[in-house]
Order: C-alpha cells, then structure tokens, then sequence
C-alpha cells in the first residue's frame, strides 16, 4: 500500500515535471514566432522610409542614377522574398547595403548634409535600421533559448514526443560577410 | 578564404586557433583581462546571486517579524477592544472580549506568572505573535495598495519631468533609442520624459513595467553620444524588464509597514506622528486617491522615525499624569525602535541593498547583452561619474535611478586625495610644522564637504531606509565588471577596482571564513540577545498599558 502510494507520488510529480516543461517549450516557441514577425514589422517599417528618402535626395544627387536604381532593385527583392527565411535575409542584406551606400555618397553634397529634412529622415532611417537589427538579436537570442531548451536533456524527450523542431537563426548568408577584412597599406 | 583559417567554425564563433593566426599576421590583440567572462555567464551568475539573497532577505525579514509583532500585539488588541466597546455604546452588541481580559487578568495576579517559561506567558506570546503577525500583512497590504495606486505622478511631477520635444532632434532621437532598445528586450516601448537642471542622471520609475516612465536628464542626453545613450537606456529598460521594479516595491513596502507601525506606536507621544496617522488613515479609506498626497505621505512614512517628541511643560498635575501615562507608550516605542534598527543596521539593511546591488549589476550585464557593446555603458558611467549624482526631487525614489550618491562620495574622496598630494608636493623641504597646517587646512575643506555630501546623501532612500551607505554599487566595481566583458576602460579617469585571483586570494578567504565566521555568529547571537531583552521590556511595558487601559475603560464603557 505504501509503494503504490510513493509510486503514485512519483509519477504525479513527474507529470507536473511534464507540463512544466511542455508549458515552457510552448512559450519559448511562441516567443520565436513573436521575435519573426517583429522583424517583418521594421523592415516593412524601412521598405516604406525608402521612397520618401528618394524623394527627398533625388534633387540633389542627379547623378547617382546608379544608386537608385540598386535600392530599387534590392527593395522589390525584398518585396519578393516573401517569408522564406534565407532568401530574404539575403535580400534584406542587399537592400542594406545599398542604402549605406547612398548615405556615404551623401556625404559630399554639404546642402544636402545640412537640410533638417535629411537628417530627421536620416534619424529615422537609422532609428529603423537600428531597430531591425535589434529585433534580429532578439529573434536570434530567443531561437537560441528555445534551441537550448529544446535539446537539453531531458526535455529533449518530451520535445522530440511533441514534435518541437529548431528554429534556424537570422545569419549573415553572404559569403563575403563573413570573411575577416584584409587591410592594404 | 578558409573559414577555419579564419578562426572561424562553420557556426561562426571564433575560436582560440583564430587569434593565434591573426596575431601571425600582424594583428594585435585587444587588451583586456585574462577572466573575460560573457555577458549571458555573468547573467546567470547574477540570477543565481538574486536567489540566494532574496532567501536570506526573507529570513531575515520573518526573523525581524517575530519581536516586532509580539512588541505590537497588546496594543492592537487594546485599540480593538476600545473601538469596539465605543461601537456598543452606539449600536449596543454583546461584550465578546470579556473571556480574554479575565484570562489576562489572571495571568497578571496568578503566582505562576512570576516565572519565565510558564504556560501562560507561552500562550500570551503565541497569541500575540499570531495578532501580530496578521496586523504587520494587514498593513503590508494596505501599503501595497497605496504604492500601486499612487503610481508615478507624484515623484514625477517632483522631478519636474517634461513630455519630449518633437522638433528636437536629440529628443526625437531618445524617444527612438527607447523604442530601438525595447524591440531589442522584446518588451512594448516605455513612456519617456526629460527633466532639466545640472545633474545628470537617468531613471526607470514605476510600480511594473507596465507603467514605467524613463526619466533622463537633458544634461546627460547632450553630453552622451549615440552609443552611450543606448547603453544608459539598456540598462534601464533591461532593468525593469528583470523584474527590478517589482523588487524595490517589495523594499520599499517592508520599510514603509515599519515606518507605519513605528507612527501607531508614536501616536501617543508626537503630534507629528497623530498628524501622519490621521492622513494615512484618510488616503487608506479614500476609495479613489490622490496621487500627489499618497505620494508625499508616501515619502513621509519613510522618515517615520525622526518624529519628533512633544516636549511640554512638566508643571501642573494634568501633565504629570499625562507623562505618566505616556511613559508605557514611550517605552514600547523605544524597544520598538532598538529592534529594528538593530536588524535594519546589521542584518536586513545590508541583505537588502547587496540584493539590489546584484541586481544593479544584473542590469548592466543586460545592458550589453541588449547593445552588444560593453564599452558604451563603460563610456556613459564615465561621463556619470563627472557630472552624475542625487537629483533634487528624486529622492524618495534615489535607488531607481543609474547613479546615486555614490558618485558624489568618490568625487569627493578622489577630490580629497588629489589635493593631499599637491599639498605633499608643495611642502616638500618646508618646516614640519608649516605642513602640518596645510595638511589641517585641507582637512577642514574636505570636512565641509563631507557635511554637504552628508546632507544630500541624508535623503536618498538607503539612508531613510536606515542602511548607512549607499544602495547601489560603487561605479568602479561596475566598471571592473563591464571591464571583464570587453569594455576598454584603459582611459578611464576612474579605474575599476583591481581583480585577481591568486592563490592567496582563496588562504585570505579561507581565513576569513574560519575566523570571521563564529564572530559573526557571536555577535549575531548578542544582537538576538539584547532584542529579546528588548522585546520582554517591552512587551512588559505594552502589557501595562494595556491593562491599564483595559481595566479602567472596559467596565466603564461597558456600563454607559
């Protein structure tokens, strides 16, 4: 009588062990998907800043066809990229990178460095870029949470059972991002 | 390139190999101390820390609780009793309470009292520590309420605090590092205000996160850049997200349930103290509230304990009756008080401000696991400690904010040396005595301001809390700490404490457990001591009063 009670004992704590653990995975997965869509809200944020920014800079830089011509290219990848993950942090990369490259050739038009306009749409761009690598972080550190609780033992039973599957992290996908700088002197 | 050969693994984390080989090539290696340790290591180190001390902090609190409700219990009872027999005259209802003064009554006249552990005085004390205890959650949960309800607009409209200027670019630009840091927390944007004057300081004020406002002075958002702006707000936003604002409310309402029993204690000596009764009385039956009076009271609570005595004039038989009668209240009041200062002095005063502390330290880790970027909290705690300190109209909240006084006590200290060795080099080859005098001279101006600093630092919460130094940590252990996860704090004009793990470390710790330990344990023991004494004087002293009351007013009002 007193074994069964123990036993009984036993395996009600393990239960609670159980749901505990379920409990916890549910809501770190929750706070992956959350960190996603975080995301999604400030590049959307930075795709829409993007024709005011042209508007307001096209006056002054005629000559940088160029340039306009790769934000566009890079934003309406972005646009087509969707929600698969990789592909759109490349996209998302580019457009990055094309945008630092119109705010360094801006440097050298000093009326366009002093218009209030510019540099409260600079603030902002910033501010949003800014904002969007922070939710990066965010997803990344809550994907991490989430990854190191879903292969802990022994939660990674239960996990495996329910069928809670890693999520990828936000990376740097290009190739050439990754590699040390060379300096030339 | 070969990612191994760049010191990185196919994950991208660099690993040893990797330095080796850029040190090959030219590269030097940053600078920085051997135990670097990573911002979520030092999290889970200071998580871990939080635990044990708020265990101890519980301890000590139940510890503290113990003498305190059994000092209260009579009187409490008394007080019900009386309200009750002055309800009966109105609307008459049976005398419930009789059974209980004939019991006491008896205690008082049977023989058997006269010795210390007869059954009576047991039960006496079990019954009062019972009553006690329920009266100290009672008031706790009154305090709570005021707490939560009063919010922030009183210490708000104290700081003077503005809404932001959205034509201003460095105010639109902090309102956007608050939002930046709050995605970064995965947390909702807070509330930001600013607040003018020299002092720079910043602050997350509230109850919960979810009416915390972020306070920063324009002082420090102008000499801050963009960087240091957000490491200050990290820390302020990880610090709440932490739970930390939860946690000074449970401070606060420990000391503040105190500052409460010490006034209904007083009520009988100080008209001060009947003053502060009647409007807390007033805000706790005031069903909606008045922010800016619950706070004011809020902050008067805190002082309780400097009420001052009436003084009156000791002629004339009514006052000598009075002080007669008086003399048990001030009795009580006096154990009272040499209980908890004794335990808020030794024991809780310091359990409490290392749990903040840690939790400070907590909030820096956070602060770069937000930013990834140690060297700007490093760099704005810098500018901190120049232009930083207590802010006039923050005080009853001093703790929140990132710097305290303690900012304003390594000035001076480091003040105080810098002119010492000038002095030492000016006198060099003068007369013995002549030095002498300078040295004197420069005693008397760092005493001034030590008197100065001792007036500021007299209002911030540590002190009201009776916790004689500051509550948060000195900044060149803040430093040392950010120091160790990467911050480069080479030019820093304050330099953060030295840490080194040598053997020699552990023999001295070693030794310090061996031999401080069962001194601590003595004096730990003589401290219980002399508050159960305490607690038996005056327990001794409460009883008489309640008796006499009891006695007299009972039957009396019984019979109208």
């Amino acid at each position: 009588m007193n074994i069964l009670f123990g036993i009984a004992i036993f395996a009600g704590l393990l239960l609670l062990y159980g749901v505990i653990v379920y409990n916890g995975l549910v809501a770190k997965r929750n706070r992956v998907s959350n960190a996603w869509s975080q995301i999604d809200v400030q590049l959307k944020r930075r795709s829409d800043l993007i024709p005011n920014l042209v508007a307001s800079v096209k006056g002054y830089m005629q000559h940088e066809k160029t340039l306009f011509d790769d934000l566009a290219a890079s934003r309406s990848q972005v646009m087509a990229a969707g929600n698969n993950v990789d592909l759109r942090s490349t996209a998302e990369n580019a457009l990055s990178k094309s945008l630092g490259a119109l705010f360094a050739v801006a440097e050298a038009y000093p009326e366009l460095k002093s218009n209030q306009n510019m540099l409260a749409l600079q603030e902002e761009l910033a501010s949003t870029e800014n904002k969007a690598a922070f939710a990066r972080q965010f997803y990344n550190d809550s994907v991490m949470e989430y990854n190191t609780a879903c292969q802990s033992f022994p939660a990674n039973l239960l996990a495996e059972y329910f069928r809670f599957t890693t999520a990828t992290s936000f990376e740097v996908s290009e190739p050439l991002e990754r590699k040390l700088p060379t300096l030339q002197f | 390139m070969n990612l191994k050969s760049a010191g990185m693994t196919s994950s991208g984390i660099p690993v040893a190999g990797g330095m080796i080989e850029a040190e090959q090539m030219g590269w030097q290696s940053i600078p920085g101390p051997k135990d670097r340790e990573s911002f979520f290591t030092a999290q889970h180190r200071h998580h871990l820390a939080t635990w044990r001390i708020s265990a101890l902090c519980l301890l000590a609190v139940l510890f503290m609780g113990v003498p305190l409700s059994i000092l209260t219990a009579p009187l409490v009872w008394t007080l019900i009793i009386l309200a009750s027999d002055l309800i009966s005259i109105v609307i008459p209802f049976p005398d419930l309470f009789s059974p209980l003064v004939a019991f006491l009554d008896g205690i008082i006249n049977s023989e058997e009292s006269q010795t210390i552990f007869s059954r009576q005085l047991t039960a006496v004390l079990l019954l009062s520590l019972a009553s006690g205890s329920l009266t100290f959650l009672l008031l706790w949960l009154n305090i709570r309420r005021l707490l939560f309800r009063s919010g922030t607009a009183g210490i708000l409209a104290q700081l003077k605090a503005r809404e932001s200027d959205k034509q201003d670019l460095e105010e639109r630009q902090l309102v956007n590092i608050a939002s930046e840091i709050a995605i970064a927390a995965g947390l909702p944007a807070p509330r930001v205000m600013l607040f003018d004057g020299d002092v720079a300081n910043a602050a997350i004020l509230g109850v919960s996160y979810d009416d915390a406002t972020l306070v920063m002075s324009r002082r420090l958002l102008d000499d801050c850049d963009r960087d240091e702006t957000q490491a200050v707000i990290a820390h302020l936003v990880g610090s709440a997200g932490n739970g930390d604002l939860r946690i000074s409310m449970a401070i606060i309402s420990i000391f503040l349930v105190l500052g409460m029993a010490m006034t209904l204690l007083n009520t009988a000596a100080s008209r001060e103290s009947r003053l502060l009764f009647g409007r807390l009385l007033r805000a706790s039956l005031n069903p909606r509230g008045n922010p800016q009076e619950e706070t004011a009271l809020i902050s008067d609570l805190m002082q309780a304990e400097s009420a001052e005595i009436d003084e009156e004039s000791s002629e004339g038989l009514g006052s000598q009756l009075r002080a007669v009668l008086k003399l048990p209240f001030l009795l009580l009041f006096m154990s009272f008080m040499v209980s908890k200062s004794i335990f808020g002095l030794f024991i809780l005063g310091p359990a409490l401000s290392h749990l903040w502390r840690t939790r400070r330290y907590l909030a820096d880790a956070t602060a770069v696991q937000l930013t990834r970027n140690p060297a700007g909290l490093a760099g704005a705690l810098q500018l901190l400690s120049r232009s930083g300190g207590l802010v006039p109209g923050g005080h009853s909240l001093s703790h929140l904010f990132i710097v305290g006084e303690e900012i304003q006590q390594a000035r001076a200290q480091q003040h105080f040396q810098a002119r010492m060795s000038e002095i030492r080099k000016d006198s060099r080859g003068k007369a013995w005595f002549e030095r002498l005098g300078t040295i004197a001279q420069a005693c008397k101006v760092s005493q001034r301001q030590d008197q100065e600093l001792h007036e500021t630092a007299d209002q911030s919460v540590g002190s009201n809390l009776g916790i004689p130094f500051s509550m948060l940590p000195p900044l060149a252990n803040r430093l040392q700490r950010l120091t160790r996860m990467g911050a480069d704090t080479t030019s820093a004009d304050i330099h953060p404490a030295k840490h080194a793990h040598t053997i020699w470390t552990w023999v001295a710790r070693a030794a310090g457990v061996l031999f401080i330990g069962p001194i601590a344990i003595l004096v730990l023991m003589l401290i219980y001591s002399i508050m159960a004494l305490s607690t038996v004087l005056g327990l001794g002293a409460s009883m008489a009063v309640m008796m006499l009351m009891l006695s007299i007013l009972h039957p009396l009002l019984r019979l109208l």
